[in-house]
């Protein structure tokens, strides 16, 4: 698929800057708390100033972000993941917020030093979103009170803003999404401590009674249709693309990185190399079809699960066999590669599961074979 | 038990045997899976760069003889020490040969039963649509798909001919089946499993493992899946 003028630049310059967060990867992975320290660097401001909203309202960003995201994971994903931003909770916004509510939240991550978190998944549900039990009570005075756990969270605990969706009654429309500051009372984020993706800085977030005003409530300009779970699934046919956008860009990091150490070959690991490099340009160029698909919102969701599908198998055959090449013992010798491997795990659970993804593709391929084209 | 020479590379049964390895692994883990292994008449298995992953507590280590003990966080929740070994770094060469490569599969045969075990009762106990997880077609696909490997693996490690499986190739197909099931059996357990205090994580620290301990040419170089 070809880029315009305006992708092709927005990949130049992220890929200009995948060595500076390459250069990141390993501090981290070990100490990912710790990231505060790295934020005025260009590598990690540039990230961020390409995953902030325009201030006006403008059309689809999946596309772009999913061409900034692909060369900021060829630097490193869990690097790319640790930059502050909106990240997810950034398209439920683009999604369900008014004009008030996205001037709050942008104005609350312009500077770059704050991160935002968005709470769909639940410890006891997992990410069935019609199981969802964190629940909004009315608090008499035109709020409503937030109660409930999510679990699985990006930047819980150290998140200044965020989306988070819990129900107000037991009908599937009764989901809501509402903007939540932190610190709030009632409100506690906590870290957890994960294989991989550390930069992500997963975490746990409870609400005990946190006060929400009418303000914060998301999708009140909107129909009772598209304002809850319709956002939340859009934005997961989204993510899911950026997901998969991050798992190609790892493929190819770990591409280059042995390529650029082996440079004399086999006839077998010649092979090999090549089948990777081939294979990761066409699910590259696979993401990019999809990003566009949930741009143009023809409610064509189930090719942003292929997507990821593909990509996450991608990314766990290039971390396993890819290191080979460099001899017996390359996880052990290198690091990188060892923490790429880990990474790669943690793909297969964003945004649900390939199994989760299996069920979409077949869904959609047979609601388009058996429901005649009208 | 220190960084010596090379020795020829004879794969060697435990005296235990390998289906008691692998009921030990199942019961008590990976570092003690290894330390039934692990001949302490023989080298110390490490990668060409003299890198290995050793039980904590096992003469070498007890030693301290001619290597040096790097941090590593992850393996050490599983009880093992990485070392790097003083003196030996021979570019292609492991050190230790294929003597580990069949007893390891049983280490990580027992392993992966436990796991699978694991996950399954985990399955069983999360509902979708009103029904359990283990109902699901493609939960049972997977499951299916791991019985089968550690079905295979353990009738071959009962079946191969000790004396052929020195070449690389006859326990590399073993080790690359296990590879597939073990990431199988985490993606089971959802995201709970992508948590560094979940027990899971010894199949990816056994992966580890087989780097430097059954370092042989894998049959897994394929791009179709």
């Amino acid at each position: 698929m070809e880029l315009d003028v305006r992708l092709r630049r927005v990949r130049d310059e992220v890929r200009e800057h995948a060595d500076g967060l390459r250069a990141l990867a390993m501090a981290v992975d070990a100490a990912p708390g710790d990231m505060h320290r790295y934020l005025d660097l260009p590598a990690v401001r540039t990230v961020h100033r390409l995953s902030m909203p325009p201030g006006h309202r403008a059309g689809g960003r999946c596309l772009e972000l999913v061409v900034g995201m692909v060369e900021a994971a060829r630097g490193d994903a869990g690097v790319t993941l640790a930059c502050p931003g909106p990240s997810v909770a950034g398209t439920v916004v683009d999604l369900l917020a008014d004009d008030a509510q996205r001037e709050r939240f942008r104005a609350a991550l312009a500077g770059g030093r704050t991160w935002a978190f968005c709470a769909i998944t639940e410890p006891a549900v997992g990410s069935d979103a019609m199981r969802m039990a964190a629940e909004l009570r009315p608090d008499g005075a035109g709020g409503h009170l937030l109660s409930g756990a999510k679990r699985y969270i990006g930047n819980a605990a150290r998140g200044g803003i965020g989306v988070v969706f819990a129900r107000t009654g037991s009908s599937p429309a009764s989901i809501r999404a509402v903007l939540v500051e932190a610190p709030a009372p009632g409100l506690r984020g906590a870290a957890l401590d994960m294989l991989g993706l550390r930069g992500a800085q997963i975490g746990q977030l409870d609400f005990d009674g946190v006060p929400v005003a009418a303000q914060q409530l998301l999708g009140n300009h909107l129909t009772t249709m598209r304002r809850g779970m319709w956002g939340a699934i859009r934005a997961f046919d989204n993510v899911r693309v950026q997901v998969g956008a991050m798992a190609v860009g790892t493929a190819r990091a770990v591409y280059d990185y042995v390529r650029e150490r082996r440079r004399e070959l086999t006839g077998v690991e010649a092979a090999q190399l090549e089948a990777a490099r081939a294979r990761t340009e066409a699910v590259r160029d696979l993401l990019y079809r999809a990003a566009a698909e949930v741009d143009a919102d023809r409610g064509r969701g189930h090719l942003a699960s292929l997507a990821k599908l593909e990509a996450v198998a991608l990314v766990r055959r290039a971390t396993t066999v890819l290191p080979r090449v460099l001899g017996p013992g390359a996880l052990l010798e290198h690091p990188l590669l060892e923490k790429w491997r880990r990474d790669a795990m943690g793909m297969e659970f964003m945004e649900g599961t390939s199994d989760i993804q299996r069920l979409n593709v077949a869904q959609g391929y047979l609601r388009r074979s058996l429901v005649p084209a009208s | 038990m220190t960084a010596g020479a090379v020795t020829a590379a004879v794969t060697a049964v435990p005296a235990a045997g390998l289906s008691t390895v692998e009921d030990l692994a199942y019961r008590d883990g990976l570092a003690a899976g290894l330390r039934a292994i692990l001949d302490p008449a023989a080298p110390v298995p490490a990668t060409p760069d003299g890198y290995t992953l050793l039980p904590a507590g096992c003469p070498a280590l007890v030693e301290r003889a001619g290597l040096t003990v790097l941090p590593h966080a992850l393996a050490a929740t599983e009880g093992l020490v990485l070392v790097r070994l003083d003196g030996w770094a021979q570019p292609g060469a492991s050190r230790g040969g294929t003597r580990y490569a069949l007893p390891l599969v049983a280490v990580r045969l027992g392993l992966l039963r436990r796991m699978l075990d694991a996950a399954v009762a985990h399955l069983a106990g999360r509902q979708s649509d009103g029904a359990p997880l283990t109902a699901r077609q493609l939960v049972q696909a997977a499951v299916a798909d791991v019985a089968t490997t550690l079905e295979t693996c353990a009738h071959a490690l009962r079946t191969l001919d000790v004396s052929t499986v020195d070449n690389p190739g006859a326990t590399g197909w073993l080790h690359a089946r296990l590879d597939r099931a073990d990431l199988t059996v985490a993606a089971m357990f959802g995201a709970s499993g992508f948590l560094r205090d979940h027990p899971v994580r010894c199949l990816h620290v056994a992966a580890l493992v087989r780097e430097a301990w059954a370092p042989g040419a894998p049959a897994d170089h394929g791009w179709e899946s």
